[in-house]
């Protein structure tokens, strides 16, 4: 009892601290206006590029910028600061400007400002990648029409502007003070804290209904779904999966999942050196398509956030084409007849072997990283051992240590994770598995079939003007690496999941965060 | 004490350029290439080799090792610490902003851990063998035990969720430091009190506090000057080291409470292999561990009499 009455004042003292150093959440939020939404975002991934304005544009999309054309939820390329566009052989392309518009500084945007900007992406060397180069040629027509004439062939040129990355930049915008034309104009930036914005009354297209926006990078996310859960803020990106029914559980909120934007594969190395050569053989690949139970993948690991696909590409963007690309079934059994008549007999402690060989292939993790495959390499090892393939996982502890292994060739099979963020149908197979004139560390050297695969990217992909062409381009070139050549084994197709307020309205999930709006959001009261 | 402290201030001079070729060599022997990340970060997407290529040649890293090396020694002695393949901001910079923010963590954690783990250990020794002891050296094994970053995950479940009392994230006040600051005290608490214990029980059976005792002065007395404080060098030794090992482990608690200090960013930069920054990261660390070092040694004739700077300095000298 007298301990009790000795700790008392103590307890009082630690009960007022806390009390005092608690903050006030509802009232500063009150005080900021009731249409201020509070985002957590992923980790701030901005690079300060003195050449090339880059806070607030990419990775996290704060809509300062906006772009020439932009990407629609289904990958579909729909005006933005330009109304209209038309291509001109050989290589040029035509873009109407939208009148009326006003960077954020008040400046008008035009011609000039495209050009500018364009300068600004081959100076920094950003462009390159889209033959937006100092060898590229931009002209302007008039005050509203400007020509882009990329360095090298390029039809895909169009659907590659809509990566915020080549988003309109106001002459004179700084690193540490972003001026665009979108909806929403910059206020502040805290290197791995926040960045700010507010809404851009004299922005151009439909008023955005919130006042303010405030990016908090939350690199954890079980910390964002937690934070979600506390009312620190309304919205968080990338929930995940294995919290998404607990937070959509919780009263007052809520998950809305995109459409399929991202895809989880494996890929074989097909010119693997001694010790990582099993992928060269057809037979074994066909194997591991035919003996993984993808249903089971999508169901246990992506906890149904996720879809079986045939393809990497998401199947939105592929469109009718998509039907091109047949895919596989789980069939065990085929697969174990497949590698006994390719002489792979099952040895004693059921893994197969041939002329003294074990039939034992290296599987490297590690991209973006090897948490976010959960336990998918231990599933597909498990459903290996039943067709008699002995799996030996490596997990890479970063990114980089799997792109040296990956460099290296120290691997038979590798899997990725990986996002389209742009409209262009042949970004994955051009980007991953192009051969004609890669070096070893490249994808393409590991990958890229080579001959018919590298003849449909150059005829359809970079050569064919239509949308369409491209589509049907990027499904032939789909079909050749899943179909025929099973170089490439697509394992789901990933939803990305946000956690939202039921009082945030409007909101529309872009599969591309990077591309994600913000412009119709509202807070309900 | 001035040429015992100018001393140890001149071992700081060997001690920066083994630590600084140790980071340097290390950085490079991991595997992996800063170039791609660079690339992959500024144009969001893959480079090809013969871009990574290029982008080597522009950062400087296809020059020869020791060129490389004396390069950035040159700079650095002039303050220029290069700029940071991650963000793109001057290392230096970059090291200013958020060195202060873990500091502060580190010292709000090392300052609960006094608070609680010395008087925890005091009243499990002072009752040794009793329940309060067994409770005492309970809550130290589990404290000591569970990983942090689950204790961060509970602490913002009750504090944040259930009672929103506190933020769950960020930085912005005293607020904002609690749960963070008591997520990586958790484990100093555990061993400070395990230590203490053991330190004041090992003194409680000298004869000073026998005689102490006899002379008829009171438990609490007896307990905090005649036996706490002939216990305080091992707790202060071990105090010391403590602070510089907080720094390293704010990094899990760093990321989960999104506290934007230098464990953080350094885990960034090494994952990316950002070489400027990991290098000025291990050199400020040393700086750090052998500054703290130097204090717990200014600190040892004010707690102990006997011991003075030339006994140190021999006891130093023998190490």
């Amino acid at each position: 009892m007298a301990a009790s009455r000795r700790f008392r004042p103590v307890v009082l003292i630690l009960l007022a601290a806390t009390v005092a150093v608690a903050p006030s959440a509802s009232g500063a939020r009150a005080a900021a206006g009731a249409q201020t939404l509070v985002v957590a975002s992923t980790a701030d991934g901005y690079y300060e590029n003195p050449k090339l304005p880059s806070i607030g544009k990419y990775p996290t999309n704060a809509n300062i910028f906006e772009t020439l054309v932009r990407m629609t939820p289904n990958y579909a390329v729909v005006p933005d600061l330009a109304t209209r566009w038309q291509f001109i052989p050989p290589n040029t392309w035509r873009f109407h400007l939208r009148r009326g518009v006003r960077f954020q500084n008040g400046a008008r945007f035009d011609a000039n400002a495209v050009k500018y900007t364009m300068g600004l992406l081959a100076a920094s060397g950003s462009g390159a990648y889209i033959g937006i180069d100092k060898k590229a040629a931009i002209r302007s027509i008039d005050p509203y029409t400007v020509d882009i004439t990329p360095s090298f062939p390029n039809r895909r040129l169009l659907e590659q502007l809509v990566h915020p990355e080549n988003s309109i930049v106001a002459p004179g915008s700084t690193p540490n003070h972003p001026v665009g034309t979108g909806p929403f104009k910059f206020v502040s930036y805290r290197r791995n804290r926040e960045i700010v914005v507010q809404r851009w009354d004299r922005y151009w297209g439909p008023k955005p209904r919130l006042q303010r926006i405030t990016f908090k990078f939350v690199p954890d996310a079980n910390a964002r779904a937690l934070a979600l859960e506390s009312g620190a803020v309304e919205a968080a990106f990338d929930i995940p999966r294995e919290s998404a029914a607990t937070v959509a559980s919780h009263r007052g909120l809520r998950i809305a999942r995109s459409p399929v934007g991202a895809y989880e594969a494996l890929y074989f190395d097909i010119r693997g050196a001694s010790g990582f050569d099993l992928g060269q053989d057809a037979a074994i690949r066909q194997a591991v398509e035919l003996g993984i139970d993808r249903s089971v993948i999508v169901k246990d690991v992506w906890r149904g956030n996720a879809s079986v696909i045939q393809t990497m590409i998401p199947p939105s963007i592929l469109g009718p084409y998509a039907g091109l690309v047949h895919g596989f079934a789980y069939n065990p059994g085929q697969a174990g007849r497949i590698l006994d008549e390719d002489g792979w007999k099952l040895g004693g402690d059921g893994i197969r072997v041939k002329n003294g060989r074990r039939l034992s292939l290296t599987l490297v993790v590690g991209f973006p990283n090897a948490d976010i495959h959960g336990a998918m390499p231990e599933a597909v090892q498990a459903m290996l051992r039943q067709v008699g393939i002995d799996l030996k996982i490596v997990k890479a502890p970063d990114e980089n240590t799997y792109s040296s292994t990956l460099s290296a060739g120290q691997g038979d099979l590798f899997a990725e994770v990986g996002n389209q963020n742009d409209a262009n149908p042949c970004f994955l197979p051009d980007l991953l598995f192009y051969f004609k004139g890669t070096s070893h560390g490249d994808y393409g050297y590991r990958f890229g079939p080579g001959g018919a695969f590298d003849q449909v990217i150059e005829s359809k992909c970079r050569t064919g003007v239509s949308e369409a062409a491209a589509k049907q381009g990027a499904a032939q070139a789909m079909r050749i690496l899943v179909d025929e050549q099973r170089i490439v084994v697509p394992v789901a197709g990933v939803f990305r999941i946000y956690g939202l307020s039921t009082k945030v309205k409007g909101f529309q999930p872009n599969p591309s965060q990077t591309n994600q709006s913000w412009l119709t959001v509202w807070l309900a009261k | 004490m001035k040429g015992y402290l100018l001393r140890r201030l001149a071992y700081l001079v060997p001690v920066l350029v083994g630590i600084s070729l140790l980071a340097f060599g290390l950085g490079r022997l991991a595997p992996g290439d800063p170039a791609r990340d660079v690339i992959a970060r500024t144009t969001g997407h893959q480079p090809t080799h013969r871009e990574v290529l290029a982008e080597r040649h522009r950062l400087g890293l296809d020059r020869g090792p020791a060129v490389q090396y004396l390069s950035w020694v040159g700079h650095a002695v002039r303050g220029d610490l290069g700029i940071s393949y991650t963000s793109g901001e001057p290392v230096a910079r970059a090291i200013g902003d958020t060195l202060p923010l873990t500091l502060e963590l580190a010292a709000a954690a090392f300052l609960l851990s006094l608070l609680l783990g010395v008087p925890l250990g005091l009243l499990a020794a002072a009752r040794s063998w009793s329940w309060v002891d067994h409770a005492v050296r309970t809550v130290a094994l589990v404290g000591a035990s569970v990983p942090g970053f689950w204790v961060a995950y509970l602490l913002i479940l009750a504090f944040s969720v259930h009672l929103h009392v506190f933020p769950p994230f960020g930085t912005g006040g005293l607020s904002h430091l609690v749960l963070p600051a008591v997520t990586l005290a958790l484990f100093d608490v555990a061993l400070l009190a395990r230590l203490t214990r053991a330190a004041v029980l090992e003194t409680l059976g000298e004869d000073h506090v026998r005689t102490a005792r006899a002379k008829g002065l009171a438990e609490r007395r007896v307990l905090v000057m005649h036996a706490l404080r002939p216990a305080l060098i091992p707790l202060v030794t071990w105090s010391g080291m403590s602070f510089g090992y907080l720094l390293g482990y704010s990094v899990v608690v760093e990321t989960v409470f999104a506290w934007p200090g230098l464990g953080y960013t350094a885990v960034l930069a090494i994952q990316a292999r950002d070489y400027p920054f990991i290098q000025a990261f291990a050199l400020v660390m040393a700086v750090v561990f052998v500054g703290l070092n130097l204090a717990v040694d200014l600190l040892y004739p004010h707690i102990d009499p006997r011991t003075s700077f030339s006994s140190a300095q021999s006891s130093a000298d023998e190490g």
